[in-house]
């Protein structure tokens, strides 16, 4: 918080990196009330004015991932919006953490849609004010390379070279498919989302699917740099996005970025895009009695939920059931699974947000997810979002626990199974 | 023993009985009595067969029948045969539902209730009701929404009506206010007219509505179907008084603000632009909302619904209406000037029901904003602005306000609370005091839950403000609702009839005279003041204020209150009736049961076929406060082994259907207690236990361990004495 918590017309000089704690515990001068209906009605045009109902139970920050660490998210920021506090919302560190997990609005008894009303604060702020530095870099990536790694868009299908199968790619078939297949980007660049992707193809081979890939006409959906107050990066892709699939002719959609899945089937058919969409755990959830899949070695495995999979678009079994689908492995649960799952961190552009984030709260939330998941005594941390792996992997070691438990892509797993038939 | 009365015996075989238990040797059992004319059985006695019962009455001019069949609380109008006296024995629900079949406790249980029932024939009469000179009309005092209310329902239903108010124009407070919040959830409006002018002309145009403005009650005596009311006038008639003859009385003399000291701490009183929530319907009444010291408009105000740490008062009275007031009254300031802002700060938001989507329609409001926290101070600039900081706000920091005016929210005090000032409104001229009884906070009101707008004074019935706090809409539903009570009453003392609880009831206490030592314990004990004294300091009973409750009864030191057909003797001779034998397999265990509650959850124990002890006698009584001592006493020293007293809660949640008895009973006991010790008896003997009606699965255990406990001590060395 400013120390200086008046409202003032400093909009555009607030300086992010001044603020260390989001926490209001120390003493601080009365904070003046002098609410800008103007900014109200701004922020009630992007994200409508479900927020003007919050009534302040707390049971948002109750169930937020960070409210451990004593951030006061997001009820604090809803009554800022409540009160038209445009410097108090737009200058709280808080704005910045919050992963659009949406537990909170899954359990706001007055329905506000805090999510959306965080990104809309977000992009008000994006407008005037400058972000934190690796957030830009993602966005600017993501505009020049249509990808948020900043890898070349020409390397966009170099991953399939190494499936050590045929991965067809649509603009050479020159005729309709049945799956075409979104890899995004964590899949298409990141290594360990290449051998996921790599292990999807092998799949899909064994499997005798007719399908294809964009390559190279693909682009970042980038759902999350909306969530992170690029509504415009957003919709440029989207634009894009849409006219690459209008050339094709597919039956379904499959993606195996949970973001991705979210934007294409909820937000695309605003944008003229409709498609039938499925993740790709759906997809494969339909075809298990078709797969052979051979045991693998004895293992406890625990799955986490994606925020915007489960809670956001309401699957929870098709990841489960493919899990189950596995000789050999034993499912357990964690606390916190299904609609009450715990953010990994990744959302909503925490996941170049990292350095931004760790400035503001002790733990990082893969950190106290992965403990969660170690202490179900599982050996195999299962997840099916291609920000997961990576932010696990990392969170095992910082925690020390990578001798206790791996993480593993539920296609990494199939894949597994599917050789030792 | 008084002579016997022609007596028959009908015992009943239906529902199971007769496969209980041996009826055809209960019949045996009175063979050779003097008191039984008739003896008879039935499959079915509520069938056919009542016409048997009808027809020995009639032939063998029978003045009471004992039926032994299914509980008292069921078949009442198959088993009312006018002129003689029905006594129930309850084979049905409390033994063959409830106990082992063929088994020989359980023919004893039967057969000693069998004989407490032809037992209490012989101490009970038929009742001949109270008449007197009587009005069938209502008296509604104080003209606002629920009085108003509830003078038209009763013209409505047919009843004369006089209706006063001690200000010169009907309407109450609800004539000072502006608007009101809508009165439907439909919310087409954000504000509603208040509608009073309707009403008023309604109540004023009714040809049985008689409207004495600026007039109050200065005394008021009597008894259902006959209230003496001296109303006193400002205006009218030379003297300005006048008595009135009413047959029930509405007490709807509404609330207060409560006092502008309590929010001195806001600055109310000192600062200038600091006002309650009633003047700022004076300032709504006259168009825009200007501030006090310099009359320029408020564009920025502050409404305080003071329902902080130190504002117990408030809050106490609050209710849903403070909270809804606040959020009116900012609507007020919008509806005023749009670009007008308002703070409205509060602790918690009371809005109940479809309340909630007023809350939540006023938050959508983006001028008006909802402040969660306690005002710490209000203090005033050089320019009449004032400066407002709220502390404990969800934020963790503190907050600061600039405003022109602030509404200290002000809650109603109903006019019956003991330190409102107000002159006690309906002077009643009892022995137990010129004011009705009061109930949580000064409200008028007894049980809420069993018996809304019952008061402690039969035949006086609170609605609105002063029976809790409501809004406009709930008061005027309290005035009809409490209109239908005192139609009721009217029609009910009319007959010389009880009303609530034991409703119809016709038999009044008696009190033999000649041994009563004018001790007056009977005229404080009763909770419905219904005892005056006279001359002589002897009790005298009004009998249309009597509940019939005979709490008087448990407290005469000298048992010379009776009812015809309810006694210290009858209770006596029915426990007296139970058979001690002196092996020690059979203990012997004396309930005596309150009707209201326990007695019910007993028989429910039976319908749910849950088994309990054979040794237990229950012994129903009116409530428990209708025990006098010595009737414990009495059955502890013939030889019963245990006592217990079952029945409602007592304390401050109360819940006897006559307001104190369990609570008297306790002090009773001392006298139970002493007595004990004398005759060097264990005090666990007798036992006070409170359950209530829906007790029915708990009571076997309940029942269950105080058997245990008694039988713990041993036989009664009183046996056989």
């Amino acid at each position: 918080m400013p120390a200086d918590s008046t409202t003032t017309d400093s909009a555009g000089g607030h300086d992010l990196s001044s603020s260390s704690s989001s926490t209001l515990t120390e003493a601080h001068p009365p904070l003046a009330l002098r609410p800008d209906v103007g900014f109200i009605d701004r922020l009630a045009e992007l994200a409508g004015d479900s927020f003007l109902s919050c009534y302040q139970c707390g049971t948002c920050s109750v169930v937020c991932p960070f409210s451990p660490q004593g951030t006061h998210l997001p009820r604090q920021e809803m009554l800022f919006a409540q009160w038209g506090l445009e410097n108090e919302l737009l200058s709280s560190p808080n704005l910045w953490i919050c992963t659009t997990c949406g537990n909170c609005a899954r359990l706001c008894p007055r329905e506000v849609d805090i999510p959306g009303t965080i990104s809309a604060a977000r992009d008000l702020y994006v407008a005037s004010r400058d972000i934190p530095r690796e957030l830009a870099t993602a966005f600017e990536n993501t505009s020049r390379q249509g990808n948020p790694l900043g890898h070349s868009a020409r390397k966009r299908a170099d991953w399939a070279g190494n499936a050590g199968v045929d991965v067809p790619v649509m603009a050479k078939l020159g005729r309709s498919v049945d799956i075409l297949f979104f890899t995004e980007c964590y899949w298409s660049y990141h290594p360990r989302g290449m051998q996921a992707a790599q292990a999807m193809a092998r799949m899909m081979s064994a499997l005798g699917v007719d399908w294809a890939i964009l390559g190279v006409e693909e682009r970042c959906v980038a759902d999350s740099q909306r969530l992170a107050g690029e509504i415009g990066l957003f919709e440029e892709a989207a634009q894009k996005n849409i006219e690459v699939l209008g050339k094709y002719s597919f039956k379904r959609l499959v993606t195996p970025d949970p973001h991705a899945y979210n934007a294409l089937r909820n937000l695309y058919p605003s944008y003229g895009g409709s498609y039938q969409v499925q993740h790709y755990t759906q997809f494969l959830a339909e075809l298990i009695p078709s797969m052979s899949l051979g045991p693998i070695p004895q293992r406890t495995v625990t799955f986490h939920d994606p925020c915007y999979l489960g809670r956001h678009n309401g699957e929870f079994e098709a990841p489960r059931r493919l899990l189950e689908a596995i000789p050999g492995i034993s499912l357990v649960e964690m606390g916190h699974c299904r609609a009450d799952g715990y953010c990994c961190g990744g959302g909503g552009g925490g996941m170049w947000n990292s350095s931004f984030v760790a400035e503001q709260v002790d733990e990082r939330l893969a950190e106290v997810r992965i403990k969660e998941a170690v202490g179900t005594g599982a050996d195999v941390l299962a997840v099916c979002c291609p920000f997961e792996v990576s932010l696990f992997e990392d969170a095992a070691k910082s925690t020390g626990n990578d001798d206790k438990i791996v993480v593993r892509d539920i296609i990494e797993l199939l894949d597994e199974s599917l050789k030792l038939h | 023993m008084s002579p016997t009365k022609r007596t028959g015996l009908y015992l009943c075989k239906g529902c199971g009985i007769g496969e209980c238990v041996d009826i055809d040797s209960l019949a045996e059992l009175s063979e050779g009595t003097d008191e039984l004319a008739v003896v008879r059985t039935s499959s079915a006695f509520c069938l056919e067969d009542a016409k048997l019962i009808a027809s020995d009455i009639d032939s063998d001019g029978l003045k009471a029948v004992v039926i032994a069949a299914c509980s008292p609380r069921v078949n009442r109008q198959v088993f009312n045969f006018g002129t003689a006296k029905v006594e129930r024995v309850n084979l049905r629900e409390q033994v063959a539902w409830s106990h082992r079949p063929g088994e020989e406790a359980t023919q004893e249980l039967a057969a000693d209730l069998v004989r407490m029932g032809i037992a209490a024939s012989q101490h009970a009469s038929q009742a001949t009701p109270f008449t007197q000179d009587h009005e069938r009309t209502v008296l509604v005092v104080g003209a606002g929404p629920a009085g108003l209310e509830a003078a038209v329902a009763s013209a409505e239903a047919g009843y004369e009506v006089t209706v006063i108010d001690r200000e010169p124009q009907p309407g109450g407070l609800l004539a000072k206010l502006y608007r009101c919040w809508p009165s439907q959830p439909n919310l087409s409006s954000a504000l509603e007219d208040s509608g009073l002018g309707v009403l008023v002309d309604k109540a004023s145009s009714h040809p049985r509505i008689t409207m004495l403005t600026s007039t109050t009650v200065e005394a008021l005596s009597g008894e259902p179907g006959r209230f003496i009311a001296t109303l006193s006038s400002a205006a009218n008639e030379p003297g300005g008084h006048r008595q009135i003859i009413a047959g029930a009385v509405v007490m709807a003399t509404g609330a207060k603000p409560v006092a502008p000291e309590s929010f001195a701490n806001y600055g109310l009183g000192t600062l200038d632009n600091v006002i309650t929530s009633l003047e700022m319907e004076e300032l709504a009444l006259q168009g825009a909302i200007r501030r006090p010291s310099d009359g320029r408009e408020a564009l920025r105000v502050a409404i305080l619904a003071c329902d902080g740490p130190n504002d117990e008062r408030n809050l106490a009275y609050g209710g849903n209406v403070t909270s809804m007031v606040a959020l009116k009254q900012a609507v007020y300031v919008h509806k005023s000037n749009p670009d007008a802002q308002v703070f409205l700060v509060y602790k918690d938001m009371q809005t109940p029901g479809f309340d909630e989507l007023y809350y939540r329609f006023v938050q959508h409001e983006r001028s008006i904003f909802l402040v969660r926290g306690s005002v710490s101070s209000v203090t005033e600039q050089s320019d009449g602005t004032l400066g407002v900081t709220v502390r404990d706000s969800v934020l963790a920091t503190d907050l600061s306000l600039e405003v022109d005016l602030v509404v200290v929210d002000v809650a109603m005090e109903p006019t019956s609370a003991p330190d409102t000032g107000e002159s006690v409104p309906l002077h009643l001229n009892y022995l137990q005091g010129d004011s009705v009884p009061l109930g949580r906070e000064g409200f008028v009101d007894s049980n809420f839950v069993c018996f809304p707008f019952e008061t402690r004074r039969t035949g006086i019935y609170a609605a609105g403000t002063v029976h809790r706090s409501q809004d406009v809409a709930a008061s005027r539903r309290d005035g009809e609702a409490a209109a239908l009570k005192a139609v009721q009453v009217v029609e009910r003392a009319a007959h010389g009839e009880a009303v609530h609880p034991r409703v119809g009831e016709v038999g009044y206490p008696e009190f033999f005279m000649q041994k009563c030592t004018a001790c007056g314990r009977c005229t404080q004990e009763c909770p419905f003041g219904a005892l005056e004294l006279d001359d002589a300091r002897h009790p005298v009973i009004n009998p249309n204020r009597c509940r019939r409750c005979g709490i008087c009864m448990g407290a005469c030191p000298v048992q010379v209150i009776s009812f015809p057909d309810y006694s210290v003797d009858m209770l006596s001779a029915m426990q007296k009736a139970v058979e001690l034998p002196e092996d020690e397999d059979k203990p012997r265990l004396l309930v005596l049961a309150c009707e209201n509650d326990a007695y019910p959850a007993i028989d429910m124990m039976g319908i749910n076929r849950l088994e309990y002890s054979a040794h237990l006698r229950v012994l129903p009584v009116r409530c428990l406060g209708s025990v006098n001592a010595i009737t414990v006493t009495d059955a502890i020293q013939r030889g019963f082994d245990g006592v217990a007293l079952l029945g409602c809660k007592s304390g401050e949640d109360y819940q006897c259907h006559f307001i104190q008895g369990s609570e008297l009973l306790a002090t009773r006991m001392d006298n139970v207690r002493e007595t004990l010790g004398r005759l060097a008896l264990e005090e666990d003997r007798v036992q006070v236990l409170e359950t209530s009606i829906a007790d029915a699965r708990r009571l076997p255990e309940m029942l269950g361990e105080f058997a245990e406990s008694v039988a713990e001590l041993g036989p009664n060395p009183m046996k056989g004495f």
